[in-house]
């Protein structure tokens, strides 16, 4: 009894310490990290010949044509849909949480001839989503949103041994509760930051404001919060730029379940200027509490052009508190007017007339709006505003994405071009995205671009999936903060400066390039299935052409879209240096000349 | 004052090449040379060598109506100026043949009608510019990819008779042949050119250029609409043999060469 209750004691004791140090100290952000897994770098193409090459040793022989063509078509699909995924930077390696996922599983009675066969293992996928999946090749993908969610690591056992193997038993207590509460911590604080990267600004503040209540001093989370806002605000100017309604941003409020919905509510009901700031203050705030961030910085200067574009001065705002409402309700009162008591109906008029102003806002700004540093910020984005105003007046070319005729040279010495790409889709088939070609052209394109960048007066580096090896941590690491920087900004408005929510882990790879300038660039190919009478003629003319390749340039009319667009990272500018819808396919050498275009606009001459 | 003429349009066309800003060219090289050859079918009339139709027989009357396949060499120049514009300078020369009547004077009688039925071997020098237009939709950057051309050229004509026979529809020759070989024969028009080609790259230096053009000549359609009613020879007397021939010779080569067919080999110089 004394023995019992002495652990249980203990127990409690190791609780509260264990709680204390939760809310002393925030989870840290995972990543990947150590080697990458070969199987990340492979390409696709030589999985898919491995796979097909098991498949015909074992089983080949005992399926009939039919079974084999569709066994083909899923192998190729499978071992490319899963690559992607691998490749995207949303699957993590070498984690924290994978590590002990996989720890987890090898708990679970798994069979040595299923571990010799398909050497079961997990993957932690970066997204909010709550789901977990296995697949053929044997990996296991659990999402970051599932580990966040399930309550007990028997939970988390019974999803994996679904996974594996389908088992019925129930494993309850396997690593220990406490290192599961730990792992769960870790996911949660994450997720915030996941949403933020992924766009879903109002499920990345509830999540925070969670956070918050048991972490209520991290900086972090209120950086995180600012940041939401501001991208908000960003997302609604892109879709006034270009003139959508705003309300078709929340579209699916709707059909949204739970608290966040109420967030995104307020998002929906919030007017352009009253959004403007609110992120505003949130992120001036967080900008003096760490002056340092440059990041808040910009954004805070982004959005004091916001707010200049709303407002003609700061006179509207008051710098004395809001004076204190009397939060009773009123009494309801006989409205008489001319001596006669309005009708139910007169009322309901005359309170619609009459605009509730919520004068909320106009106290925003009270503990800073006689600084001057605030004043400056906002004089200095008025004479942007009024100076972008005249030159809309005089031209109406939009100046980031304007491109001319004859190039201009942008003098610039160094660029690194990021994960070129080249997908090859055929519209008129079940699976349109022909792999196996894009991966080839693909690789002749990344090819064109070493070989082009030689010729050119320009230092390029190629930073790429298929130039990496297992030890490229860093680059790999890179390349996936790149990727979600160039996502965040082409959903940004196209004019003045945007910080993306990655802004001060861009800047430090900006650093460790030697330049601010990144290329993204990428060919598209859309093969329809349109006859050209022409190219019939021909046929009938020179049959022989029907039994060459001919034939395909007869079916398929491509149509090839190619872009580069070069971004100066540190402060968003962004220029578009190829946006060409081509009537056609590219050859080599036409891509060469395109691409010798591109860096010869960029490089100095 | 055809070549100041000619000098003017020349310099109109080449004015654009001071504008340019940075133009990538093909991986760098913006000026080629070209040389090449045009086919094309020679409508109506004989000539020298089956040059535009059958060959030319004395004892019988020229044959119209025929088709011939006659061809032209050419060597150009092109210069990139812009990303999808081009101006380029040509030469080429060609060889045709023409059957026409030379009214000759009688010094017997005025109704006494002498004429030569003559075959005039012509030499024709070509010298003109052309803007060319890379079409960007097709993914053309100049000077590679699809283009189209507008431009001009000047061609000189000198004819050499090289056969001729003697008809005196009375029966009495009095014609002196030095009277037909003393004709003068020199001539030249402007022609528009309006061509489609598509330059291929084969090497990093070698550009292959098939296509077709289109010419217009300038002179010939004004004189046709001038003297398109009167086309017999009988008609105009005795004194207009220059008419006649500069007739002639303008419906002759308005039908000959009208659509070519061109091959180019072009070499990227820098």
């Amino acid at each position: 009894m004394i023995n019992n209750f002495i652990k249980l004691l203990s127990l409690l004791f190791f609780s509260i310490g264990f709680t204390l140090c939760c809310s002393a100290q925030s989870p840290k952000i995972i990543s990947s990290q150590g080697t990458i897994p070969q199987e990340f770098l492979t390409p696709s193409s030589i999985k898919y010949k491995q796979t097909i090459e098991e498949y015909e040793r074992n089983q080949r022989n005992k399926d009939d044509f039919k079974t084999k063509k569709g066994k083909e078509e899923f192998y190729l699909a499978s071992n490319f849909n899963i690559d992607d995924l691998l490749q995207s930077g949303y699957a993590l390696f070498n984690d924290e949480l994978g590590k002990y996922a996989n720890e987890v599983m090898n708990q679970l009675p798994i069979s040595d001839e299923l571990k010799k066969r398909k050497n079961p293992r997990i993957y932690i996928v970066n997204s909010n989503d709550v789901n977990a999946f296995a697949t053929d090749q044997g990996i296991i993908f659990v999402t970051l949103g599932l580990l966040a969610n399930v309550e007990t690591e028997a939970q988390l056992a019974f999803i994996l041994a679904h996974e594996i193997s389908h088992i019925e038993e129930d494993h309850g207590f396997l690593l220990g509760e406490d290192r599961f509460k730990e792992i769960q911590k870790i996911a949660r604080y994450q997720l915030p930051f996941l949403c933020l990267d992924n766009g879903d600004n109002g499920r990345a503040i509830y999540n925070a404001y969670i956070l918050l209540k048991k972490y209520p001093d991290d900086q972090a989370l209120k950086k995180l919060i600012a940041k939401a806002l501001y991208m908000e605000v960003k997302r609604q100017r892109t879709a006034d730029e270009n003139s959508e309604s705003r309300l078709s941003l929340y579209n699916h409020v709707n059909k949204m379940e739970g608290a966040i919905q109420r967030v995104e509510y307020i998002f929906k009901k919030m007017k352009a200027r009253e959004l403007t700031v609110l992120a505003l203050k949130r992120n001036y705030e967080a900008w003096l509490d760490d002056p340092e961030d440059e990041q808040l910085n910009m954004a805070v200067h982004s959005l004091m052009v916001d707010l200049a574009t709303h407002y003609d001065n700061l006179d509207k705002f008051s710098n004395k508190p809001r004076p204190k409402v009397d939060d009773s309700k009123p009494e309801l009162k006989e409205e008489i007017e001319d001596g006669k008591e309005l009708t139910r109906e007169e009322k309901i008029k005359k309170a619609n007339s009459n605009e509730v102003v919520d004068d909320s806002r106009l106290f925003a700004f009270v503990d800073y709006l006689d600084d001057e540093d605030f004043q400056n910020r906002f004089n200095k984005a008025k004479e942007i505003v009024t100076a972008r105003e005249e030159d809309e007046g005089k031209s109406r070319r939009n100046n980031t994405y304007y491109m001319v005729n004859n190039s201009v040279s942008l003098d610039i010495d160094k660029i690194v071009v990021v994960n070129p790409e080249y997908v090859k889709l055929k519209s008129n088939k079940d699976r349109s995205v022909q792999y196996i070609q894009s991966e080839e052209k693909q690789a002749e394109f990344r090819n064109e671009i070493v070989e082009v960048s030689k010729m050119s007066n320009l230092d390029v580096k190629l930073l790429g999936l298929g130039e990496l090896s297992g030890t490229d941590l860093e680059s790999f690491n890179n390349l996936n903060e790149l990727d979600t920087y160039f996502q965040q900004q082409l959903e940004l408005p196209s004019q003045g400066l945007h910080p993306s929510t990655n802004q001060t882990k861009i800047n430090d790879i900006a650093e460790s390039y030697g330049t601010d300038y990144f290329l993204w660039t990428g060919l598209i190919s859309v093969g329809r299935n349109k006859i050209k009478p022409l190219a019939v003629g021909l046929g009938v003319v020179f049959p022989p052409a029907f039994a060459s390749r001919i034939f395909d340039k007869v079916v398929y009319n491509d149509d090839t879209f190619f872009y580069a667009i070069l971004f100066d990272v540190k402060n968003g500018k962004r220029r578009a240096l190829k946006l060409d819808f081509i009537d056609g396919s590219l050859t080599n050498p036409f891509m060469k000349a395109h691409l010798y275009d591109v860096f010869n606009q960029i490089s100095s001459n | 004052m055809k070549i100041s003429k000619f000098g003017a349009l020349l310099i109109l066309l080449f004015l654009s090449l001071g504008i340019n800003a940075q133009v990538p060219g093909f991986l760098g090289k913006k000026l080629s040379i070209n040389l090449g050859g045009a086919f094309y079918p020679a409508f109506e009339g004989p000539s020298k060598g089956n040059k535009g139709g059958v060959d030319f027989v004395l004892d019988e009357n020229p044959q119209r109506n025929t088709i011939g396949l006659n061809y032209a060499l050419e060597i150009s120049a092109d210069y990139t100026t812009g990303r999808y514009g081009s101006v380029g300078i040509f030469y080429n020369q060609y060889q045709t043949g023409l059957t026409t009547r030379l009214h000759l004077p009688s010094d017997v009688s005025i109704f006494v009608v002498n004429h030569a039925e003559t075959f005039h071997l012509i030499n024709a020098k070509t010298i003109g510019a052309v803007f060319n237009r890379f079409r960007s939709k097709q993914g053309a950057l100049a000077p590679i990819g699809r283009f189209t051309s507008y431009g001009f050229e000047r061609v000189s004509l000198t004819g050499e008779i090289t056969d001729f026979i003697l008809i005196n529809q009375k029966g009495i020759s009095t014609v002196n042949p030095a009277d037909v070989q003393n004709f003068e024969q020199e001539h030249s028009f402007f022609n528009f050119i309006f061509r489609y080609m598509i330059s291929i790259p084969l090497t990093e230096k070698i550009l292959i250029k098939p296509g077709g053009s289109l010419r217009l000549p300038f002179n010939a359609l004004i004189q046709l609409a001038e003297y398109g009613e009167k086309t017999s020879h009988e008609d105009w007397g005795f004194n207009n043999n220059q008419a006649h021939f500069d007739v002639d010779l303008e419906r002759r080569i308005l039908l000959h060469g009208l659509v070519r067919f061109e091959l180019n080999l072009a070499y990227l110089l820098f």
